[in-house]
Parts: C-alpha cells; structure tokens; sequence
C-alpha cells in the first residue's frame, strides 16, 4: 500500500502536513480514528479505515451487457476476484473534476473481503489519524439530501472531506448494481 | 405430488435427527431447572418442526405424537403443567420415537415401522395430552394398551445420533461444500478433508492471479533484452571509434562489466520467470483439481438399482463398472446421477432381452452393462453400454411417424444420428408400456438436459449386438475452452463446445432475406444478427465500415444463429468464475473468467443468445426489422424463502424452481432480513414461527423500511385460524396461506398473481 499511496513530497504538502499533525500532539490522549483519504471529482472523502479492502493500480473495467444503471460501470478483476465497479461520481452526481489537480488514480476496494466493491477514485493521498472532536456536523443542506452517504465533515490537509457512513454508501452501491 | 428424483425422506430424516438432539438435550435442561419458562421454547419449536416435517411425507402417527409434545409444551410454557420428571420421561419417549423412525433406511421400512408401534404412539399421545397427576391413572385404566409400551423405559436408539453431532459426509464425499467458514475438520475415516466451498474458490482465485503476476515478469525480461540488444549497439559503435588511450581502456571496461551484468540479470530474470510460471502453474492446477473426485462416486447405488429393476423383469444381468477412479469435477458428477440411473434402467428395460430370448438370439444368458468413464482428447466420457437387442429403426420410425414429428419420405432417409435424436425429445418413449421402471418418456430428455446444462453431448451407437449411449463432458467446469472474441470493444468469449464454426464473411456474400440479413455458410443459409443488438451495446465505429465481417455460429435446440462479432481474438483455457449473486441473473452471461493478461472477460452463454434471438426476431425487434431497435431483455423472477424447517423450504424450493422462478432461502426472520440487504427480490415467502425472528416481526421490519415496503410477501403457515391470518396481514403481508396450499396450486398461483409470469 505504501508504494501504491508514495509519491514525491512537495514542500507545500509537507507545510500543510505539519500544520494538520502539530496540533494532534496536544490531543495525544484524545481518541483518534483512521480514514483513507480519497479524492473523487472535486471532492475529497474520508473512508474508514476498516470499510476499505485495499487500494490497488486501475484496472479495465468490462461494461455488463443489460446493466446500464447510473452508477454501475461494470466488473473488473482485483487479486484474481471479480469484482462490482460503482461509479462514484455518477452515482453521487458530483461536479467533474478540475482538471489542474494532479491525477494518481486508484481503485479503491471497500466492503467486506466477501462482498466487496470498487471504485475508482483520481486520487488517493493516504492514511490518516483523525481526532472525534476534529468531526464538524453536515450543513442543512447536505443532511437533508435524499443520498446523503456521508455523516460529518473533516478537516484534512487536503481541504474539507465528507466522512463517509459506509452502511449508506454500501446501500447506495446495492441499489446500484439492482 | 411430483418431487421428481428429490428424496424428502432424506430432509425429513436429517430434520428429526436435528430437532431430536434438541430435544433431548433441551429436555434434561429443563428437567433441572423447571424454573426457567424460556427453555422451553425451542423445545416447542422443534416439536412444531418435526410436526411439519411428517405432515409434508403424510407419515399421521408422527404428526400426532410431534402435535402432542408440542401441546404438552404449551402448557408447560404457560405454567399450567409443570415438568415433573415423569413427564420429561414421557417428551423423551416421544423424542426417541421419533429418531427411531428417522433411523430407518428408506420411507417404506419407515412406515411400516410407524404401523407397528401405532398403538404405542396412541398410547402416548393420548398420555401427553393429560395432566401429568392424572397419566399414570390413565394408562392404567387403558385396557388395550401394551403394557410394555407404556411401562417407562428407554425406548434404544443409537447413542450416535441422539448425541448432537455434526454429521459426518462420507469419506467418499469429502470434498462437498461444509456449511460454514469453519475450520476444516477431518472426516471420520481419514480419507479426505472437509472445506469450505469458499475457501477452496479463493484458494483458486489466488492461485489465478500468482500464475497472472508471474507472468508479469515477462515484460521485465523484454525490456531487458532490448537493453541488452541497445548495449550490443553501443559497444559496437564504441569499437568503431578506434579511439586509444587510458579512459577509452576505462569505458570499454565498463561497457564489459555492464554487459555481464545486464546479461546476469537477463539470466536470473529468465530463470525466475520459469519457475514462477512453473510453480504457479502447478500451484493453480492443484486448485483446479481440488474440485475433482473419483467418478466412482456418482456409481454408488448403481448395483443396488441394476439388481432390482433385473429382478423385477426377470432379467439376468451383470453390472461391470470401470474407470471408477477418473477424477470428475464434483458438480459434473452430483449432476451425472440421476442421468446415470435413467442411461442404466433403460439399458435394462429397453435394451437388455430377457435369457431366453437371449439364448434365441444365440447370446449367453447373461446381459452385461457396462458403466464406463474416461478422459478422451480433453473430455471425459461416460458411457453406458449393454450387450442387448439393439435400437429397432423400424419400430422408432414407426413410433416417430405416429406422432406426426416427421414424414415417412424423410424418415427412410435419415442416418442413424438423426433417428436416434428423436429418442431425447421430451415425451418421447418407443415403450409399449408405461411402467415405474421407464417408458414415459422423460429419461432420455433429462440425460440430454443434463449433458447439454454442462456444455457436452450424447451420442447413441446401436447394432444387434447392443446399444451404447455415450455422454461426452467437459472434464470440469472448472476450465473452458473457449473461443475469445471481441464484441464492442470489449473481450468476450464463448465455450467452443456450443459453438459450431467461426467464419470471416466479406460484405458482399450478405444478403438480405425479407429485410434481415443472411449468408451462404457451407451451402446452409443462415441468418445473421449483431453481437451488439442482443446484448444491448453499442456498436463501436469500425464494425460498421469493415469489408467483412467474423461471424460465429451458434446452434441450440437444432436452430443456428450466425453472431456477428468485432473479431475473433483466439481460442484459450479460461478458469469460470461465478458472477457476484449481488448482480442476480445477468441475460446472456454465463460466467466471467481473468485472462493471463489480468483482464476480465466474459463468458457468454450461447443457448440464452439463440433463444433470445429467436424471440426478438419473433417480436421483430432486431436490426433489418425497423433499425436498431434495443432489444429489451426480460430477466426471470427471483424469490426468497424464509423458513426454519428444512423440509418445508425444500419443498417450497422445489415447487418455485419448477415453476421457472430463481429461489433464494433463509433459515429464520434475522436470515431473511440480511439476505435482503444482499439482493433485490420480486417476492418474500415467510414461514410465521422461526427461532431468532419470526415471521410477523420480519414482515413489520421489511414493511418499516422504504426500500422493501413494496416487496410482495406471502406467508405460509401451519397456523389456521382466523387470527392468526389477521395478524400477518395487519402487518403488512400480501398473502396468508396455510401450508396445505402445496396440495393444491394456491400457492403458486398465489405468487404468480403477486409477481406475474417467471419472467
């Protein structure tokens, strides 16, 4: 995974880094979760830690005759599995991305080693520690949305992302692939 | 009712053995701690279950002592009775009763068992159904109950059964699926090892993808030897320079040492590259052959049958079994069982004289079958062959004529392949009578059923000499050969055993018969269709402007299709993987497979294209009928049950499978409720008393929730009465049925009326 995730260190990233983790050193005692940090389109996600299977290279995706759903690109094979490929963007009807943001794709295996799904995401910074007090509430806005998948906002070094409630985004990913 | 080759005796038996242990632990439980209501529910619910379990095989004697010791529990629960040892003994009685009769081999020793101990289980019934104060009074004032029967003892079955312990699969059967993720547990006798079905597969899809990162390597040793190739290059224009001096000393030294490195690398690279590919290579066949098991298996009852069916017509017959070790994948060789036994009554009954007319014929009295199985040019071949009479052509032509399937100019001129083919139509029978041995016509159908299902075929040889049916397979569905084809842009692949011929067509040779499009292949006119209109893609720009055009031909059911197709890519092993059930049934996909590549591709199943084929020119909705119209695919019905008694649901499996649906089962409500998280159904089916979550609550929950409140779901119960069919429709349910509803077709038109057709 740490290859996959490694890439060259710019100065700037290592400034916001920094600016992200200091602060954590006073809330050692403060208990933390993990997220995979994720950027799809324009927006960036935090997955927990446990609802991720692993982060592998892209791989082709082969479209499945009949199955035209929004939100269902097809099947692929990841570690010699066939596996479901949600459409994240489509499926959550995001705005495309910029094109000026840097692109190291990945595919993104979550679910349950039995049940699992991928998507592809342009960009997969890594692992980080989060703090609980650190989670911010959703906007009206957001929290009245009929496909809301996420449950609060978290500050990374990245920007805001939307922590993801993995049982919804998982229903979601269900209904798609119906 | 029709279950066809499905043993409920079998359920029945596992059933009781199960609900038994229960008992009988749950009993002595209760015994000791009289106190303690909550331990008598599942004592209820077993007795409830093995109740419907007997009344699903109409064995009365069980049902009645079950309902009894249901009822006595009842009242324990309620606290009206209290369990005082005299009646534990009594529920222990009727427990063991109960295993006795599931100890027996086959269901008629079974009933005649249940005849003999009628009054015992009188006796009892009637004694559970009195207080336990005023048993003792009862049974001695009964004047015609034995008193040896009624007399408390221990009623002997067999300490293994009673003991709850997880039962054991045959040696022989080693390899069937475990009903967990468990650990593997090894089987009595030592001869094989139970493991989970999904252990096994992921052991394959591992092994899968070493054999795809090995390989990968390969692209590491090409661009090494490009380097070495550029080395060459720069060493040669080094020498050609002719320059002197210490630092051209120097780098051609250094040119020297990085050639003997690079070539090093390129060694051990290549080496590495061998073995990998080797050992992953034997790594991934062992995978492959861990699904295999001796064809021997599938022969087990084999004698038993031959000598009954000789003996009841009055034939002479000696079974000889060979090839009984040939390694069979194990879901060719549950498949082959019921085609084995029909291949073997018919070679009896139809094939085999009786001695006299043998010694007639100028034979020896004794028959000879032969059951047979081998690995020939990649297939495994079963064959089933006697020493009979042989197929009589006249009388199969006669028989052929008087059921209007053909004419008499064109029967006198067909070859023995195409005579012999009429004997697999359904229905078709040359028996003069109707016996439970044969003659209805529906063997020969299943055996073709069966061999197509798995991608193979049969073939009849017939002289005066004898008659042989020989069945080829592939020899694990496992692997398929199969040919890769590009449709849309994307790889796709069918099993070469389906297809008939791949041709490259130019343009020009397509001609248009009534709008659709045609062409000559070996004097054979046969009509074209596009990959991309069946399987709804779209086309991609160059399969358009091509001068010709690689067509594949598909023949099911005696039609052919010719499939035009992006191109042919080649043929190659490719390992099946199951697609995700989260997908459901997927038209005209069979299976997936990863290529050496790491690609995916799928496997297309070519009877459902030949079929849908047909349909849709039927419904004119193919290109050359009104353009490129999409052709809209129906998808079949898929239902889940929810039922704790294993009977029942296999019952209600059956019924539904034949009926043409897809059928899914959960063993209770909490079952049920995550099976529907997993998939989407058209239709529930919920039995009402389930341990964990029972039917009512499981109703009120899927009704809570938005994404199933529209699920139609029918209830099915023992309960009858009036309030208990309110209380499962208030909750939400389409439909309340009793359980006697299999009798009649309530059930399925119930559920028909609910989702529609199959489809």
């Amino acid at each position: 995974m740490s290859r996959l995730l490694g890439r060259p260190t710019n100065p700037m990233t290592v400034a916001q880094s920094t600016k992200a983790i200091a602060p954590a050193r006073s809330l050692r005692r403060e208990a933390q979760f993990n997220v995979l940090i994720v950027r799809c389109a324009n927006e960036w996600f935090a997955l927990p830690a446990a609802s991720v299977v692993h982060v592998s290279r892209v791989t082709k995706v082969h479209a499945l005759p009949h199955r035209t759903s929004v939100g269902f690109r097809g099947l692929t094979a990841l570690s010699g599995a066939v596996v479901p490929v949600i459409d994240l963007i489509a499926l959550l009807g995001l705005r495309l991305g910029d094109e000026s943001l840097a692109r190291n794709a990945r595919m993104v295996t979550v679910g349950d080693a039995h049940a699992p799904f991928a998507f592809e995401a342009d960009d997969v910074p890594g692992v980080y520690a989060i703090a609980h007090s650190a989670l911010q509430s959703l906007p009206l806005t957001v929290e009245s949305a009929p496909k809301r998948i996420s449950s609060g906002l978290l500050m990374t070094p990245h920007g805001t992302a939307s922590l993801i409630d993995p049982e919804r985004l998982f229903a979601e990913f269900r209904s798609a692939l119906a | 009712m029709d279950l066809g080759g499905f043993s409920m005796f079998d359920l029945f038996r596992t059933e009781v053995q199960q609900h038994c242990a229960c008992l009988a632990d749950g009993l002595v439980a209760l015994e000791q701690n009289a106190s303690q209501p909550t331990l008598v529910e599942p004592l209820m619910r077993a007795a409830h279950s093995v109740k419907g379990a007997a009344r699903i095989i109409n064995l009365d004697g069980a049902v009645a002592l079950a309902h009894a010791m249901e009822e006595c529990l009842v009242r324990i629960q309620r606290g009206v009775e209290v369990p005082v040892p005299a009646r534990i003994d009594d529920l222990l009685k009727g427990s063991d009763i109960l295993l006795s009769l599931a100890d027996h081999a086959t269901e008629e020793e079974a009933r005649s068992w249940l005849e003999g101990e009628a009054a015992a289980i009188a006796v009892l019934a009637q004694a559970l159904t009195l207080p336990a104060a005023a048993k003792t009074a009862a049974a001695v004032t009964a004047p015609t109950a034995p008193v040896a029967v009624v007399t408390p003892q221990p009623i002997v079955a067999p300490v293994a059964v009673v003991t709850p312990q997880p039962i054991v699969a045959p040696a022989s059967a080693a390899v069937e699926v475990a009903p967990s993720t468990a650990a593997a547990s090894v089987s009595a006798a030592g001869a094989g090892v139970l493991v989970a079905s999904s252990r096994l597969e992921k052991l394959l899809q591992l092994s899968g993808e070493s054999l795809v990162e090995a390989r990968r390597l390969d692209s590491i040793r090409r661009t090494l030897g490009r380097a070495k190739n550029a080395h060459r290059t720069l060493s040669d224009a080094l020498d050609s320079l002719e320059v002197t001096g210490s630092r051209a000393g120097e780098a051609m030294s250094a040119v020297e040492t990085s050639r003997l490195a690079l070539e090093e690398a390129l060694s051990q690279v290549e080496e590495h590259l061998r073995r990998g590919e080797e050992l992953a290579s034997a790594l991934h066949n062992e995978a492959v052959a861990s699904r295999m098991r001796p064809f021997g298996d599938a022969c087990g009852a084999l004698p038993r049958s031959v000598r009954d069916v000789a003996r009841t017509l009055g034939k002479d017959v000696r079974l000889v079994i060979s090839g009984a070790q040939v390694p069979v994948d194990r879901e060719i060789l549950r498949q082959l069982e019921a085609p084995l036994g029909h291949l073997v009554r018919n070679a009896i009954d139809h094939g085999i004289e009786t001695p006299d007319e043998r010694v007639t014929a100028g034979k020896s009295r004794h028959a000879t079958l032969w059951v047979e199985a081998r690995h020939h040019a990649g297939s495994l071949v079963v064959e089933v062959r006697e020493d009979g009479r042989g197929i009589n052509r006249d009388n199969l032509r006669a028989r052929i004529a008087t059921k209007n399937l053909s004419s008499a100019e064109m029967l006198a001129t067909m070859a023995d392949a195409e005579l012999f083919d009429f004997l697999f139509l359904p229905g078709f029978s040359t028996a003069a009578q109707v016996t439970d041995i044969s003659g209805r016509g529906v063997g020969l159908d299943v055996v073709q059923s069966m061999a197509h299902a798995v991608g193979g075929s049969v073939e009849v040889r017939s002289s005066p000499r004898g008659t042989a049916f020989s069945l080829r397979l592939p020899v694990t569905l496992s692997i398929v050969r199969a040919a890769v084809i590009s449709i849309a842009g994307e790889t796709y692949a069918l099993a070469l055993a389906r297809l008939e011929r791949i041709d490259r067509i130019a343009r020009t040779e397509i001609k248009n018969v009534e709008g659709r499009p045609t062409t000559m292949i070996r004097g054979d006119t046969v009509g074209l269709v596009h990959a991309t209109d069946l399987l709804e893609l779209k086309p991609t720009a160059s399969q358009d402007s091509r001068d010709d055009l690689a067509v594949v031909s598909l023949q099911a059911a005696g039609r052919t299709v010719g499939l035009i197709v992006d191109a042919f890519l080649g043929e190659e092993d490719l390992v099946v993987r199951k697609l995700d059930a989260r997908l459901g049934e997927v038209a005209h996909v069979d299976a997936a497979s990863i290529r050496e590549n790491g690609d995916l591709l799928l496997i297309l199943d070519a009877d459902d294209l030949v079929q849908s084929t047909l349909q849709l020119l039927e419904q004119g909705r193919l290109r050359g009928d009104g353009g490129r119209s999409a052709a809209t695919v129906r998808r079949k019905k898929r239902i889940l049950v929810v039922e704790d008694s294993i009977t029942v649901r296999e019952v209600e499996r059956q019924m539904l499978l034949r009926a043409g649906y897809l059928v899914d089962t959960a063993v209770d409500g909490v079952d049920g409720w995550n099976a529907v998280q997993k998939q989407s159904y058209d239709l529930i089916v919920s039995d009402v008393d389930m341990p964990r979550m029972n039917g009512i609550e499981f109703v009120r929950k899927l009704r809570a929730d938005r994404r199933f409140e529209r699920i139609p779901v029918v209830i099915v119960s023992y309960k009858d009465r009036e309030e208990d069919r309110l209380a499962g429709l208030e909750v939400g349910a389409s439909a309340y049925l009793t359980k006697g509803s299999f009798q009649d077709r309530s059930f399925l038109q119930t559920i028909a009326d609910l989702v529609g057709s199959t489809t």
